[in-house]
């Protein structure tokens, strides 16, 4: 069969955001919960998640409040937003400026397109907004984005509601054939009626027509065979459609709906089966995206992020850093920057405050919370010889690599700098991990975020850097040393784990290619 | 003693620096071929931090580079060294560093990326000195703006800091963040002067660009940028390389072969560092090996048809060798304490001087306020005053703070007397000579120097200045420039304003040695504006061929 799995790790590397399976682990005969009910992988009912802000919102799950997501949670309604282009749909519904009624669909559809990330996957890097054209690589193939613009052409231009409706929760194209799980629709089957409605409306009236044919997708046999699709959906459980005003829900019924329907998290953070469908009794409890690795982010004490705040989460799904704690890289820093970052605060911390009841699973790798490892380092003399040739380029040792490549700006004694622009090295996720994944794919690849004013940026040291080009052997070398100073231990990473990890081509001995 | 295989491409391009490096790369994605010949090594980043972090004496920005035996370079700033032999009136003024390697000289640059005034190109007719260029401000405007493109450039809003080039577009990246050394300087000229503080426009990263990362002030500019915020012509290498061009490092040529006509170049030739021989052909030559080094090139490769040289029919190749020589002056302000060194090297300069109706008769010149860390300088002048224990410490804390560092840029004329020739007596391991210069400070030049004095008197005057410290003589800027000249007349310059030489059709000069006249700001965005322009004549004749 199809290595789906693959596929859709593929894809998650690519950058994209992939639908979020079912929450519960329901039969699919069982029937969508018709009223909010306890979501079924929080924490037991009534104990406060750990770590939470007393200041922040903790209703227990059964409250029915009928004001808007979040009313206890936002500080101020309306503020505090991000400077989105996006407005906060949700919270304006009830506001005291009502727009009216075609305005406020437009303005709902708009933040739930911003919410469930639908331009991570439709938009090239430079292309023109939702003309799709990116592609998403696979083992079988490129997957390429269409075009989600009006244009009736090229576009949805011609698609009624209904059929939009088709493909967004159903998987189901216009002309009948079935959509590959690339998008996200067993994940967006959660969405409202109304929400589903507003995203139409928004897709129809606001986003320009774009009159430019992306590529066709061209998978090799068997995942050419779209209709292989069907088989797949009857056995991967997904969600059920929520019902309803979303942005009246309750704080933590808001804030599954937007963890699950709309951001999708459990795609990346739920270990699947065999069958690529998500673990429901492992519910975000980390899994391998082929190279990064999105943690476990249950409310373990030793494998999760019980340690974090309610604030704390808020923070890092706003700005994608929490010095003392984690930064997004990799796929998640284009979550945050194309989707979380836009949230209204009342919704950050909705979810916040769900993800931070999900019950707790133990991790394989991480035995003490990820952030709690390392100190500052005394920092050792390593002057003890004096300028090389130029064309010795020898590979050099741990202290060195790291002098040399990082303590410019992580600080010798691995400090990071006072603004936090630049993290900390130890209490530092990234480093304290028992997985080094996301630390080599980091040193690889970089970070590059933009949230909010900020734009992150660390370089990659990759076969592509023009700031420096490091071998397998020498970042093999350098996490270890890093691992070893400001982490849990000496990874015992080898120059082969790098390599794998690695998708360009490495450049070993520079020197080597000249011969 | 050939190899058996000759490489050939459309271009063939002599040196990786930032002239040749953006050619390859302009070529190489218009989908032309190009050889790039290298006579350094490939270098990376890491070794050279390392190597500047182990040296003991950090204000070199020149040693941290040892060079490789079959391509040596100026070993350190001191006369004599034992590569650059100078000799002459000013042999100390003309102490020029530059580095032989992948990316050229632009490791060690400060990133000061000025356009020159539209006047620098018209300085015969304005002003009846030097000489005319053979094209105007507005052939080369938009090849600047490619170049700022490029390398990255910040600089200031031309509406709010007009710095009298003008510009058809804003700079790439708003200008740096004014330190507080500068902000303290600029205070003091705003208020007790005629003249004006400006950013200087810098190839450095004052956001994400390019995919390198913003400067964060290490102040290290000169030797190394440890972080890779400031430009370096080792990316364009990458680039080029990306987009196809073919980089051969450790390549040293030393013969530039013609036809029997003498009109075309036909091949150049190269040892690799065990003096094999190799031939590499191509319809298009570029030598864009740094001002001393084309020069040097152009010399070796005389034959019969050619006796004093390749593309010297006019005599000029290694004449007419220009810099920005000028006065440099560190001093103890008695005002309060500046603390520079945080941020970059060179960021804040008065421009007042730049131009001129004096210009009929003394050199223009610019002034920076040097922001460099100056804990080593004020060291020594601690220890020297026999200083020891905590009087030491507060001291060398005093001293730091109150440095202040001055330096001009000032220009010089062509004078054909100033000129590089070949050692008679000196070759390096392959037998190439090692490069001499004949330098006398042009007496325009001098003039300008002794009205730079001035102003730094007043300026220490202003700042109650204490233990002033003149550099002896004239300090060298790095910025040679003028072994080949540019003119319209063949009999006397080397190449036309396109760049091209006048004695082979095929062959570009892309280097500061084509400049006619030194103008005040530093060199290299006119180089790489000129390269970009070499590149775009190149793709033209090509492709429309």
């Amino acid at each position: 069969m199809p290595d789906f799995r693959t596929l859709l790790c593929s894809a998650l590397v690519a950058g994209t955001a992939l639908g979020g399976i079912a929450l519960a682990p329901v039969a699919l005969a069982q029937p969508a919960p018709a009223q909010p009910t306890v979501p079924a992988p929080v924490a037991e009912q009534g104990k406060p998640a750990a770590g939470s802000d007393a200041k922040t919102s903790d209703h227990t799950p059964t409250s029915q409040a009928p004001a808007p997501a979040g009313e206890a949670a936002a500080p101020v309604q309306g503020q505090g937003s991000a400077p989105a282009i996006q407005s906060d749909a949700s919270s304006q519904a009830a506001s005291t400026a009502q727009p009216d009624g075609a305005d406020a669909e437009l303005e709902r559809g708009a933040y739930i397109a911003t919410a469930a990330d639908c331009v991570a996957c439709h938009t090239q890097a430079g292309g023109k907004p939702f003309a799709g054209g990116m592609k998403i690589a696979t083992p079988m193939g490129d997957v390429i984005a269409t075009n989600i613009t009006p244009d009736p052409e090229h576009g949805i231009g011609r698609y009624t509601e209904a059929e939009f409706d088709n493909a967004i929760r159903h998987g189901v194209r216009k002309d009948g054939s079935y959509l590959y799980p690339v998008m996200p629709y067993v994940s967006y089957a959660g969405m409202t009626d109304q929400d589903v409605k507003a995203l139409y409306a928004w897709f129809m009236h606001v986003v320009k027509p774009v009159s430019e044919a992306p590529a066709e997708t061209n998978l090799s046999f068997p995942a050419s065979m779209r209709s292989a699709m069907v088989a797949w959906n009857f056995v991967t459980s997904k969600e059920q459609p929520e019902t309803g005003d979303s942005s009246t829900y309750d704080t933590l019924r808001r804030g599954r709906y937007l963890a699950n329907a709309l951001e999708h998290c459990g795609t990346c953070h739920t270990p699947r089966n065999f069958m690529l469908s998500e673990k429901q009794d492992h519910y975000l409890a980390g899994a391998s995206l082929g190279a990064w690795y999105a943690p476990n982010i249950t409310s373990s004490k030793t494998g999760g992020i019980a340690d974090w705040s309610e604030d704390d989460l808020v923070e890092y799904l706003r700005t994608g850093r929490v010095q003392g704690r984690a930064q997004a890289a990799g796929p998640m820093a284009e979550a945050v920057e194309h989707s979380t970052s836009h949230l209204s605060e009342a919704d950050l911390h909705a979810l916040a405050a769900f993800i931070l009841k999900v019950a707790p699973m133990d991790d394989d790798a991480d035995h003490t919370p990820r952030d709690a490892s390392g100190k500052p380092v005394e920092v050792p003399d390593i002057r003890t010889k004096g300028p090389q040739r130029i064309d010795d380029l020898a590979e050099m040792d741990g202290p060195h690599i790291y002098d040399a490549n990082c303590s410019a700006c992580h600080g010798r004694d691995g400090a990071g700098t006072k603004d936090h622009y630049v993290p900390s090295l130890f209490a530092n996720s990234t480093v304290g991990a028992g997985r080094p994944d996301n630390l080599i794919m980091t040193i690889l690849k970089g970070v590059d975020r933009t949230a909010g004013k900020e734009h992150a940026f660390m370089p990659g040291f990759d076969g592509q850097s023009d700031v420096q080009r490091l071998s397998d052997a020498e970042i093999a070398t350098l996490v270890n040393y890093v691992t070893a100073t400001f982490g849990t231990g000496d990874h015992q990473v080898t120059p082969e784990l790098v390599k794998s990890l690695r998708k360009d081509t490495p450049v070993t001995n520079p020197l080597a290619k000249d011969k | 003693m050939s190899s058996e295989q000759t490489l050939s491409a459309d271009v063939v391009i002599v040196g990786s620096g930032v002239a040749g490096a953006s050619i390859a790369n302009e070529l190489a994605c218009a989908g032309i071929s190009v050889i790039v010949l290298e006579a350094g090594p490939r270098v990376d980043r890491q070794h050279f931090v390392e190597n500047f972090r182990n040296l003991e004496n950090k204000p070199s920005y020149q040693e941290p580079f040892p060079a490789v035996p079959w391509a040596r370079h100026p070993p350190n700033q001191i006369t004599p060294n034992e590569y650059l032999h100078t000799t002459g009136p000013d042999a100390e003024a003309y102490q020029q560093v530059y580095l032989r390697m992948m990316g050229g000289t632009t490791w060690h640059w400060a990133g000061c990326a000025w356009r020159y005034l539209p006047s620098d190109f018209e300085l015969k007719s304005r002003y009846g000195q030097g000489r005319d260029w053979a094209l105007k401000y507005e052939d080369l405007e938009p090849f600047y703006y490619q170049a700022e493109v490029m390398m990255g450039v910040c600089g200031p809003d031309p509406a709010k800091e007009d710095l009298g080039s003008p510009r058809k577009q804003p700079y790439p990246m708003d200008a740096l963040p004014i330190s507080y050394a500068a902000q303290q300087f600029r205070k003091l000229i705003d208020e007790k002067t005629p003249w004006r503080v400006v950013h200087e426009p810098q190839a450095r990263n004052t956001r994400p660009y390019d995919n390198r990362p913003t400067c964060e002030g290490h102040n290290n500019c000169m030797p190394i940028c440890p972080i890779g915020a400031m430009y370096n012509g080792s990316y364009s290498v990458y680039h080029a390389e990306a987009a196809g061009a073919k980089f051969i490092p450790n390549a040293v040529v030393y013969k530039i072969e013609r036809d029997s006509a003498n009109k075309r170049v036909t091949g150049v030739q190269y040892y690799d560092p065990d003096k094999q021989s190799h031939r590499v052909t191509g319809k298009y030559f570029v030598i864009a090996a740094h001002c001393i080094e084309t020069a040097k090139l152009l010399l070796v490769s005389a034959d019969e048809q050619s006796p004093d040289g390749v593309a010297n029919s006019s005599g000029h190749v290694g004449r007419n060798m220009m810099d920005h020589t000028g006065v440099q002056v560190t001093f103890i302000s008695g005002d309060k304490a500046l603390w520079p060194g945080r941020g970059p090297l060179e960021t804040n300069v008065i421009d007042n001087f730049r131009d001129g109706d004096w210009r009929n008769e003394r050199g223009a010149y610019l002034v920076h306020m040097v922001d460099d860390n100056q804990v080593d300088f004020a060291t020594q002048m601690a220890i020297s005053k026999g200083y020891v224990g905590r009087e030491l410490e507060e001291q060398i804390r005093y001293l730091a703070s109150h440095t202040v560092r001055l330096f001009s840029h000032n220009e010089a004329l062509p004078d054909p007397e100033n000129r590089l020739t070949l050692s008679k007596t000196n070759k390096d391991i392959l037998g190439i000579p090692h490069p001499d210069v004949y330098y006398k400070l042009p007496e325009y030049t001098v003039k300008s120097c002794e009205h730079t004095r001035k102003v730094f008197k007043e300026l220490i005057g202003l700042m109650h200045g204490t233990d002033e410290q003149w550099t002896p003589g004239y300090f060298p800027q790095d910025h040679p420039s003028g072994s080949t000249i540019m003119g319209t007349d063949p009999k006397d310059s080397v190449v036309d304003g396109h760049c091209r030489t006048h004695d082979h059709e095929n062959l570009f000069i892309a280097s500061s040695s084509v400049f006619s006249t030194v103008g005040t700001g530093n060199i290299t965005l006119t180089v790489a504006a000129l390269a970009l322009r070499v590149a775009d004549t190149l793709k033209k004749e090509l492709l429309h061929a």
